[in-house]
């Protein structure tokens, strides 16, 4: 495979988290590559892993969680092997986060400014420029019309779409090439959401970052990713470019979700039978067939296969690829 | 039959007094102005984004909070200002489901035991045998598994509890749902479930919805009229598929672009710190904004066929009716 120009590389990450009702396995066998300067949104149900996902990128599972098997590749160096130091380096420099909730994820207690310039001295260690300047400059970027009232709020002063913007600074501030954006516009109005979401695709391309954006929703993700994974049960049952995967989907999962986000004026809204599966288990064999419409016999007697064909477009499914 | 409206709301408003520090006191119109009607199995949609009014004018439908102004006619008769003893036999006939399915159930109780509570409490006329009847007809009408029913709370999915949510509404046999958010909560793959339910269940009963939501897409399938709100005004109404297919107000334009995820649609400025007084209060964030949007007088237009925008640019033509969508690229 094409490993030598990847950013980020998940090869069959796995992933327990210990708790008081019994293990829970949220991940099991993800993969995954980023590319530098790419968009790849991943899409899935609650529960299909995708944010355990994000945070084991980052290292920063859960209480009782842990990565338990697979590999995490960062630029040729492995993430699950890093010391202390380095992840500290890692986490804000190189790949840094954007939360689903953007109030609860800035710090109540300091207002913009501080936070902003916190995060740039901690990453830069005070490298060029007026921090004071640099915390203006970046908020101006990010489309605040008067950014020296804003830096002097604190977060509970801030609507949900400003404070986003302001944790889309922060990430920003370090300048890292890979940015995880958690669910970052889900509980914005919708026309707040569309600014956002543009505001972050601009900006990452602006700087070549890369980012790695997850969702529920489809349409947000297809809004700003080139390439997208459709998440479940803990793995990547299909990745490709963005059109492909909309327009001609492989797997029947893909297919029912895409079904569900086009609702039609006349016609039953159409939705996926059953629940999605109970992590409390390994699922070697597809966790989707007991929803599934194209069900076959072999369904149930071996693990479904994974099918790869050109422009890193790949799909787990017994009933294979359309497309070489 | 003539079909009379079952409920009527008139010129509803309600204001709220927001302390900010010491004497800083600033008066907050939650909602302004506020008419409509509800009819027999139809569905009214409320549409806008957080901050418009729409839960405030659920509210003060179903008489959880007082409105500063106006009425809720229930067939003819005043709901506003009854107390908790009066309003009970109308409580009945106006039932809600909520936005969040796990925070409206009692966690400690079945799910049984939270269906059957409005049965008892507003159905006295059935015996117990009729109550039990009822019960089983209004959980097997939503596909709510009998399996289940011994369950608590915190042992369903979302999609799951929003259907008892929907069974324990439906129970008292009401004439009107107010259904607020009730899929915004939900995985997409559920929601399509939610939908075809609620809109076999009205062929069923009957009974009117009032289905509130920012979540167009939704409102598109269910509804038959639409108000489109903003800051607790209704900025434009009429039949919902008119509305959808060719939005006239810009506030409504930029929703629907919104909705639709698209790249180069019809978009909004900000929302800045101070919204207007007077005039048209989406001004300062309308791309097609002029000196006259801030006079009063100017904001009326009647478009046609039932169809009403609070907006005279919408009205003068050219800008408004068809918004040509899909412009830029990027």
């Amino acid at each position: 495979m094409t490993d030598g120009g990847a950013l980020l590389t998940l090869k069959g990450v796995e992933a327990v988290i210990h708790t008081p009702a019994g293990p829970v396995h949220p991940l099991q066998g993800a993969d995954l590559e980023v590319f530098p300067g790419e968009t790849v949104g991943l899409v899935g149900e609650s529960g299909s892993g995708k944010t355990m996902m994000l945070r084991a990128i980052l290292r920063l599972m859960p209480p009782g969680g842990a990565v338990t098997g697979g590999t995490i590749d960062w630029g040729g160096r492995s993430v699950l092997d890093m010391d202390p130091d380095e992840l500290q380096a890692y986490r804000g420099a190189d790949a840094a986060m954007i939360y689903q909730n953007p109030v609860a994820a800035l710090d109540p207690m300091l207002d913009v400014e501080r936070q902003i310039v916190d995060a740039f001295k901690a990453n830069r260690g005070g490298a060029a420029g007026d921090p004071g300047e640099f915390a203006a400059s970046i908020l101006r970027e990010l489309e605040f019309g008067n950014p020296e009232v804003i830096l002097e709020r604190y977060p509970h002063q801030l609507s949900g779409g400003m404070a986003q913007r302001v944790n889309i600074a922060l990430a920003l501030a370090c300048s890292p090439s890979l940015i995880l954006a958690d669910e970052p516009t889900t509980g914005l109005d919708m026309t707040t959401q569309i600014r956002v979401l543009d505001l972050l695709e601009e900006q990452v391309s602006v700087r070549r970052a890369a980012l790695l954006f997850i969702s529920h929703d489809l349409r947000a993700v297809a809004r700003v990713s080139r390439r997208i994974g459709i998440m479940y049960a803990g793995r990547v049952v299909e990745f490709g470019p963005r059109e492909q995967i909309l327009t001609e989907p492989d797997h029947p999962y893909t297919r029912a979700l895409l079904e569900c986000v086009d609702l039609r004026v006349g016609e039953r809204p159409r939705s996926i039978p059953g629940l999605v599966p109970r992590m409390t288990s390994v699922h070697t064999l597809c966790a989707f067939r007991e929803r599934c419409s194209s069900r076959m016999e072999v369904c149930g007697e071996r693990p479904a296969p994974e099918y790869a064909s050109a422009d890193r477009r790949r799909v787990l499914c017994h009933l294979g690829s359309g497309h070489g | 039959m003539a079909d009379t409206p079952i409920l009527e709301v008139r010129n509803l408003a309600k204001t709220y007094r927001v302390r900010h520090s010491i004497g800083r006191v600033e008066t907050v119109r939650a909602a302004e102005d506020v008419s409509f009607t509800v009819e027999r199995a139809r569905t009214l949609g409320i549409v806008g984004e957080s901050g418009s009014g729409k839960s405030t004018v659920a509210r003060c439908l179903l008489g959880l909070t007082r409105p500063t102004a106006g009425e809720v006619l229930l067939h003819g008769a005043p709901l506003v200002g009854l107390g908790v003893r009066r309003m009970r036999p109308h409580r009945r006939l106006l039932q809600m489901v909520f936005q969040m399915p796990q925070s409206s159930f009692d966690p400690t109780r079945t799910v049984r035991s939270s269906v059957m509570q409005p049965l008892r409490r507003l159905r006295p006329d059935l015996s117990r045998e009729q109550q039990e009847e009822r019960l089983r007809r209004v959980l097997e009408a939503v596909n709510f598994g009998e399996e289940l029913w011994e369950r608590k709370p915190p042992a369903l999915s979302g999609g799951q509890l929003q259907r008892a949510a929907i069974a324990r509404a439906l129970a008292p046999d009401p004439e009107i749902v107010v259904l607020d958010e009730p899929t915004s909560s939900l995985d997409l793959s559920v929601r399509g479930d939610i939908l075809s339910l609620l809109q076999g269940l009205q062929q069923e009963t009957n009974a009117a919805f009032v289905f509130i939501s920012h979540d167009l897409e939704a409102v598109r399938v269910c509804a038959d009229e639409l108000i489109v709100m903003y800051l607790g005004q209704i900025v434009e109404r009429g039949p919902a598929s008119q509305v959808f297919e060719a939005p006239a107000h810009p506030y409504t334009r930029a929703l629907v672009a919104a909705s639709r995820f698209e790249a180069g649609g019809f978009t909004l400025a900000s929302r800045g710190e101070k919204d207007p007084a007077s005039g048209c209060r989406l001004l300062p964030r309308c791309p097609l904004a002029e000196a006259a949007c801030s006079d009063e007088q100017s904001l009326a237009a009647d478009g046609a066929g039932g169809r009403e925008v609070r907006c005279w640019k919408a009205a003068s033509g050219g800008s408004g009716a068809a918004p040509p969508e899909g412009g830029g690229a990027g």
